[in-house]
């Protein structure tokens, strides 16, 4: 054990010798930064008038600015630091995104995915480097760096569209994933400064294993025991909550860096204890606008580490390479996928999604360059390559399925009768409640009697069992969040009503409902009523009117038919007390 | 770079610990946060943190200035600057004075006076927040804050001069005033940008910063204060509507950001030497003593409640974030003495703990100081009410919201005697205007029972979902039946054995609502119907 901590120990300090940036300022309120941010927002924008996606301009915010180009940004210890830390959020929000048991489904497949994958990719990109005429060596290399998707790339891209819970994006996920785990090895491998002795390489193995499994079960006890009582006690807290949330991610990055298995994994697994938990959405949505912040500054950042001389030094054989690798990563993941009995528009977007070289290849290759295993310019052929992989392959998941209606046809063929996709559940002609309480809980048997399909967003701490336990579609979380709004279908929705009581969330609800649907929203201010009438709500539910009425009929039954008046305050007071049905 | 990493986690770990912590008793966030920092303080020696904390003011800032409702703004504004202006230059002049007497020096002075009389808008809201209906003191404590709060930035303007010379002064109030115009200009420029990008929430995020770190970066080039460019900026993006959305990215992150600045604000603080505490005693029994009476003083002579005007001073006695933000940006630029700067993040601790403690035991306050001279302050007496001599047999009302009046009215109408009690100024107006009795007092403060005669009424019949409130009238010895309201259906229990029925509107108003329900989803004439029915009803 102590060897072990030793030995950590060791490739810790290996590794911050690569870590040549000196440590100036941390703020980020400099003109440098300024700068990045103003000329990203233009290039977002630009993006969006042409349809562009937005990574694309992040990474060429970094390219324009950066040595490439203008060469007016630097690289300052605030933009270091909010890039590693993109890429963490990134991978903790990603865990945050999976359910276990949706997983489970797919996981066998995933894992014969992936492993074969690496190896066909490997071997292909062996293949491709040593016929370039690259020495062996530097080959092996190359192979061994341009394996990777790009996690950031493909999990932006297709969370942007709302696609990572579908069955593709979920493959994807799921491989990405077991690619991560196998560069963290690759990662011990590089550090340890031989490549050549089979001990130190089957050591390096068990101990990234190991410590991932301590890990793992970390976060399996924890989420078990610790994690739904410790953020139920705080969630009605929107502020405690949420530095709770962060901390856990934070706690697993610092974890995941010193058990020496990378703050990505660590942050994964961070994140995939609390997707666990009923409040998981919420925390998502509340660490959604900080990870979209760090990973703007983690793209661009791509951009700045280039450099010009050694960017177009093998400029000939990274395109070659591009192209080879895109086209052949494609065939590779479509077989693959298609062995495991996929439809085949399945494996179609499963496989265009990851056709491009992760900017991991910068990583790995820039500590192979210490390490002597390559020349330094050999880095400009790996920039280079991912620059132009990912900007086109940005484009190829963004359009998934246009391209694959185009060339549907040619891809028909492999549909057979075995194939088939496992099935995902979607909300469709539902009725929705937004905010649980007695009342939303006295209408639900009515619902039942009109519609199949039930959904409560709630964000009261004290309702989670209750709703857990009854057969509907419940998010605990707030409505005002986008992704909430839509996975509660909101836009397909018959019925609705809100009990939310808050006016952004009541107007949101009507502004995005369908036309058709009944909307009856409960508000107590005679001016919002208004509003929500001029804006077609159906039924204002007014509480207060409604209660006073029926004390008004009370009051009078008391001075003029007292024993009625004691009959039914006798109804009502005994069915409060246990609770039954009749009122 | 990784160290950084490490010593955020640090922080947060710390921060949740004392976060949750306070959270069960609930007290507020940021003295969570200052102890946190305190505690880690021998662990943090990142000179870095502090200038990443830096990007956590300027949110806090922005985010102040983009949630200002201009229009509503001046209207909250207007209902109470008198008093906070005038409650605000007493407690400063006395602190000054005080300090300077003693031998601070203007600078030093001026920074006290300034810890000492502005309260936490931030700390206030969240003490308030657990309260579901409306009360007449939590429109006060709201237009107070913000005041104070508008104040503060002016104080920025004045006091985040380096150095302060006269000369230097003016030329910084002159920037700052173009900034902040420049900010109200861009208001009018911003939607345009943002509906650009609607519905993209990243692409609203990248325009929000972007126009953060213009001003900041501006406001720097001319040597004034990153705040006054971050209030400039939260003004250009006020507009409604695009100020929701932009609030709703940014929560995150000055939540995120705030809580570093918090944080490494408190690992400043060294162990206190004996001045340091002598300096933060004194600020403390400013805050937490003079501060409370002569607010309470200024509000009862506008004719306030007793009730109201105490609760609205429990709720001011602390000090103000925007204080401690002037006292760091005063500690780096060393116009304050470091027994000075640690004096106040001291007194901030302690008087924000003190305030959540004193205004959740606001009645307790109340019963042992109510035959002092504390409540009883000369020139006060302001009670208003119309109960007529001989009422016997009669129903008392106990708010006169909604339900209250509905209620009123019908009894009146079948020939009942009525009396009204609120301690809501408008609402007696109301009630006034209705030529109904009313009583302008607190439900809690014994006497206000004494005058509605509650030993000859009939029935008491409170429509104030508040346990305190029920409590008081359970307390009450009389014949007359008892009506109270609950919120909650399960908490009806509680209380059933002492009353003769408990109003519970979430109950009560199930069965139309599943009447209403079942008609609409059956027919659309239905719903119809229904619709222009219940929309005359509003008018």
């Amino acid at each position: 054990m102590t060897y072990l901590f030793l030995y950590t120990l060791n490739s810790y300090i290996n590794q911050r010798k690569y870590e040549w940036k000196k440590m100036d300022g941390l703020t980020p309120l400099t003109l440098n930064f300024a700068i990045l941010i103003v000329t990203a927002t233009i290039f977002v924008i630009i993006a969006r008038k042409t349809k562009q996606p937005p990574l694309v301009a992040y990474i060429f915010t970094g390219v324009a600015l950066g040595p490439v180009a203008l060469n007016i940004v630097t690289e300052t210890a605030s933009i270091e630091l909010f890039s590693k830390l993109g890429l963490g959020f990134l991978l903790f929000l990603l865990g945050l995104e999976m359910k276990i048991k949706d997983i489970r489904k797919i996981l066998k497949p995933i894992i014969r995915i992936s492993i074969l994958q690496t190896i066909m990719q490997t071997a292909l990109a062996f293949i491709v480097a040593y016929l370039l005429g690259f020495p062996l060596m530097h080959t092996t290399i190359i192979a061994l760096c341009t394996v990777f998707g790009a996690t950031p790339v493909i999990v932006k891209v297709l969370a942007d569209q709302n696609k990572i819970k579908t069955l593709p994006g979920r493959i994807n996920v799921g491989v990405l994933i077991i690619q991560d785990i196998i560069l963290v090895i690759y990662l011990a491998l590089f550090s340890t400064g031989t490549l050549t002795d089979p001990s130190i390489i089957g050591y390096t193995l068990l101990r990234v294993f190991l410590m991932i499994g301590l890990i793992g079960i970390l976060v399996v006890i924890t989420s078990k025991y610790l994690l739904s009582g410790l953020f139920g006690r705080v969630a009605e807290n929107k502020h405690a909550f949420f530095i709770i949330g962060i901390t856990w991610a934070f706690a697993f990055i610092t974890l995941g860096h010193v058990l020496g298995v990378s703050i990505e994994v660590g942050a994964f697994l961070a994140g995939l204890g609390l997707g666990q938990i009923p409040f998981h959405k919420e925390l998502q949505e509340r660490t959604r606008p900080l990870t979209n912040f760090f990973l703007v500054i983690f793209f661009a950042s791509i951009g700045l580490q280039l450099t010009t001389q050694s960017l177009f030094a093998y400029w000939k054989e990274a395109v070659i390479t591009s192209a080879v690798l895109m086209i052949g990563n494609f065939l590779i993941m479509f077989y693959l996928i298609d062995r495991e009995k996929f439809t085949p528009r399945t494996s179609f977007l499963g496989s265009i999604n990851m056709t491009q070289v992760s900017e991991f290849s910068l990583v790995v290759g820039g500590i192979a360059i210490v390490q002597g295993y390559i020349p330094a310019d050999l880095l400009g052929y790996f920039s280079l390559m991912a620059l132009i992989t990912m900007t086109l392959s940005t484009y190829l998941i963004t359009y998934n399925e246009k391209i694959y209606e185009r060339v549907k046809h040619i891809f028909e063929r492999f549909e057979s009768e075995d194939k088939k996709d496992v099935e995902m559940e979607t909300l469709e002609n539902h009725a929705l409640i937004v905010g649980y309480n007695e009342t939303a809980d006295k209408i639900i048997p009515t619902l039942r009697e009109h519609f199949e399909q039930i959904g409560v967003v709630d964000k009261k701490i004290k309702n989670v069992e209750k709703l857990e336990e009854k057969n509907l579609k419940y998010i605990f979380g707030d409505f005002k969040h986008e992704e909430i709004q839509r996975e509660m279908g909101l836009r397909e929705a018959d019925l609705i009503i809100s009990f939310a009581k808050e006016d952004q969330v009541n107007k949101e609800i009507l502004r995005k409902c369908k036309e058709k649907s009944i909307v009856f929203i409960e508000s107590e201010s005679p001016e919002e009523s208004e509003e929500y009438y001029d804006m077609g709500a159906d039924y204002i539910i007014r509480k207060n009117i409604l209660t006073a009425e029926k004390i008004k009929g009370y009051l009078e039954n008391y001075l003029k038919n007292l024993p009625k008046f004691i009959s039914q305050i006798d109804r009502d007071t005994e069915s409060l007390i246990w609770g039954s049905k009749s009122s | 770079m990784i160290e950084i990493v490490i010593s955020l986690t640090l922080i947060f770990v710390a921060a949740s610990i004392l976060l949750y912590i306070f959270n069960r008793l609930n007290h507020p966030t940021i003295p969570a946060y200052l102890i946190a920092g305190i505690i880690i303080s021998p662990f943090v020696k990142e000179a870095g943190i502090l200038s990443l904390a830096e990007i956590g003011i300027a949110f806090l800032v922005f985010i102040f200035g983009i949630s200002l409702r201009l229009k509503k703004t001046e209207k909250i504004i207007e209902s109470t600057a008198p008093e906070t202006i005038a409650q605000v230059t007493i407690i400063g002049s006395l602190t000054f004075l005080y300090s300077y007497i003693i031998g601070f020096g203007t600078l030093n002075s001026l920074y006290l006076s300034v810890a000492a009389s502005l309260s936490s808008s931030l700390i206030g809201m969240e003490l308030i927040k657990g309260e579901k209906i409306k009360l007449a003191y939590k429109r006060l404590c709201n237009s107070i804050n913000l005041t104070q709060d508008i104040i503060a930035i002016f104080i920025f303007l004045v006091l985040a001069s380096y150095p302060l010379t006269r000369l230097q002064i003016i030329s910084n109030v002159q920037i700052g005033v173009i900034i902040t115009i420049a900010g109200f200009a861009a208001r009018f420029l911003a939607p345009y940008l943002l509906e650009f990008v609607k519905r993209s929430q990243e692409a609203s995020m990248l325009i929000g910063l972007s126009v953060l770190l213009i001003f900041t970066t501006t406001s720097q080039h001319f040597g004034i204060s990153i705040i006054i460019g971050s209030f400039a900026a939260g003004i250009a993006l006020s507009k409604s509507p695009y100020d929701r959305e932009i609030l709703k990215t940014f929560e995150s992150l000055k939540d995120f950001f705030s809580a570093i600045f918090f944080v490494s604000l408190g690992a400043l603080i060294v162990i206190p030497g004996r001045s340091t505490i002598l300096i933060s005693l004194g600020l403390i029994f400013i805050i937490v003593i003079v501060k409370p009476l002569f607010t309470m003083l200024i509000l009862e002579i506008k004719g306030y409640s007793k009730g109201t005007s105490l609760m609205t001073a429990m709720n001011l006695d602390q000090m103000s974030e925007f204080a401690l933000i002037l006292a760091i940006h005063a500690r780096i630029a060393n116009q304050i003495q470091p027994v000075v700067f640690q004096a106040i993040i001291l007194a901030a601790i302690v008087t924000m703990i003190t305030s959540s403690y004193t205004s959740h035991h606001v009645w307790d306050i109340y019963n042992k100081v109510k035959n002092t001279w504390i409540l009883n302050l000369p020139g006060t007496e302001f009670v208003e009410s119309k109960v007529p001599e001989d009422i016997s047999n009669h129903f008392i009302i106990a708010g006169y919201d909604v339900q209250g009046t509905r209620i009123s009215k019908f009894l009146k109408e079948q020939g009942e005697k009525v009396i009204i009690i609120d301690n809501d100024p408008e609402r007696i107006l109301e009630a006034k205007e209705e030529n109904m009795n009313y009583i302008y007092g607190d439900l809690m403060i014994h006497e206000t029972w004494e005058e509605s005669k509650y030993r000859e009424a009939q029935m008491i019949i409170s429509t104030i979902p508040l346990n305190n409130i029920t409590e008081k009238i359970i307390e009450l010895k009389t014949e007359a039946y008892k009506i109270v309201r609950t919120e909650y259906p399960e908490e009806a229990k509680k209380y059933i054995d002492d009353v003769l029925y408990e109003i519970v509107p979430k109950y009560l108003s199930c069965t139309r609502l599943i009447e209403n329900l079942k008609g609409s989803l059956g027919s659309e004439k239905y719903r119809k119907r229904l619709r222009d029915i219940s929309r005359k009803e509003l008018t």
